[in-house]
């Protein structure tokens, strides 16, 4: 069974899983893993030609475009908000879309979004007509913020990017999906397993952005659809509705009408 | 009369390296130059993005800094 659709700035998706398309070992491997991750969106980036890459841009645009996926360009690398503006407008004009992942570092040992510029950025953008998907922290108050300014989509961290740590506060994501119901909400960096992803799932998140713990797998493809599954299923248990828990074990076997060797006052 | 190597020379930083360029060089003239043929690129100077339309009417300066940008894998 599939879980439900959704809806991304006005664009419907079936798959909730977005794949990066960096560290893949082969862009052969790269493109078997996002097939079968079943992703509609792909994260892209940019950079300068040189002489020793000058065709390598235009290798990997065809790549992309070969898999009909929805483009969602970054920043990575900027710890400006200046910097990152820049870089979102010129991937604006070489990827044709106005759908940005703002990443604004502030630290560049844990590449913490600087949450600061991050909302100095996005309320530049937002006025420029872009579609800001913004990294961020797992703070209440600056995704309150980053909401204000227009954002329909936040994408907090799970954990620092490439650690595959898992959820390291799974308390405030859940108290971002309590406080913040109506916006689309990703994990977007820290993942590792798929049962990470799971439970991120069953918080409600919306969806989940994936590179590195795909990427970095021994068979990228096999682990890809593996998320696949795991998102597919935390999403689906998140709509059937889980048990509450409970204190006190409670039998699953009925006891009425039982031989009356079982019956107790 | 003035030879093509008489031309006087301007500066240009070029993807970060400095390039020697005649001084009525225009974004195209260097694109050919530097012999890039991408489908996929933007170029980008003094940090504003250039339209594709302005290539051929776009003359490069003495210090201007020319970006030419392509798409790369990210996550």
């Amino acid at each position: 069974m599939q879980a439900s659709s959704w809806n991304v700035y006005g664009t419907e998706l079936s798959s909730r899983l977005f794949i990066g398309t960096a560290l893949y070992p082969s862009p052969q491997v790269m493109l078997d893993a996002i097939k079968a991750s079943q992703s509609q969106v792909i994260t892209v980036s940019l950079r300068r030609q040189t002489s020793s890459n000058s065709d390598s841009g235009d290798k990997f645009w065809q790549l992309t475009q070969s898999l009909g996926c929805h483009l969602l360009p970054n920043t990575a690398g900027c710890y400006s908000a200046q910097e990152a503006i820049k870089t979102a407008r010129i991937a604006r004009e070489l990827f044709d879309t106005d759908w940005i992942k703002l990443e604004v570092l502030g630290d560049s040992y844990n590449l913490q979004p600087d949450p600061f510029a991050l909302v100095e950025a996005t309320k530049i953008l937002i006025d420029e007509g872009f579609k800001v998907f913004p990294y961020c922290t797992d703070d209440l108050v600056l995704c309150q913020k980053l909401a204000d300014l227009g954002c329909e989509v936040l994408m907090p961290w799970g954990a620092p990017i490439g650690t595959g740590r898992g959820l390291i506060n799974p308390y405030a994501l859940e108290t971002l999906r309590k406080r913040l119901p109506d916006l689309t909400l990703l994990v977007d960096a820290g993942i590792g397993k798929p049962s990470d992803a799971v439970q991120v799932m069953e918080l409600c998140f919306d969806g989940i952005l994936l590179n590195t713990a795909i990427s970095e797998a021994l068979d990228p493809a096999k682990m890809a659809d593996a998320f696949s599954q795991a998102i597919n299923a935390g999403r689906l248990a998140y709509e059937a509705g889980v048990m509450p828990k409970r204190d006190m074990a409670k039998s699953s076997t009925p006891t009425l009408d039982q031989p009356i060797w079982q019956q107790y006052d | 009369m003035m030879s093509s190597n008489d031309r006087q020379k301007i500066s240009v930083i070029v993807n970060g390296k400095v390039m020697a360029l005649d001084n009525d060089v225009s974004v195209l003239d260097l694109l050919q130059l530097l012999e890039i043929n991408n489908r996929r690129y933007v170029v980008v100077i003094n940090d504003e993005v250039t339209p594709k339309s302005m290539y051929g009417m776009t003359e490069l300066k003495q210090s201007d800094r020319c970006d030419i940008i392509s798409p790369i894998s990210g996550g």
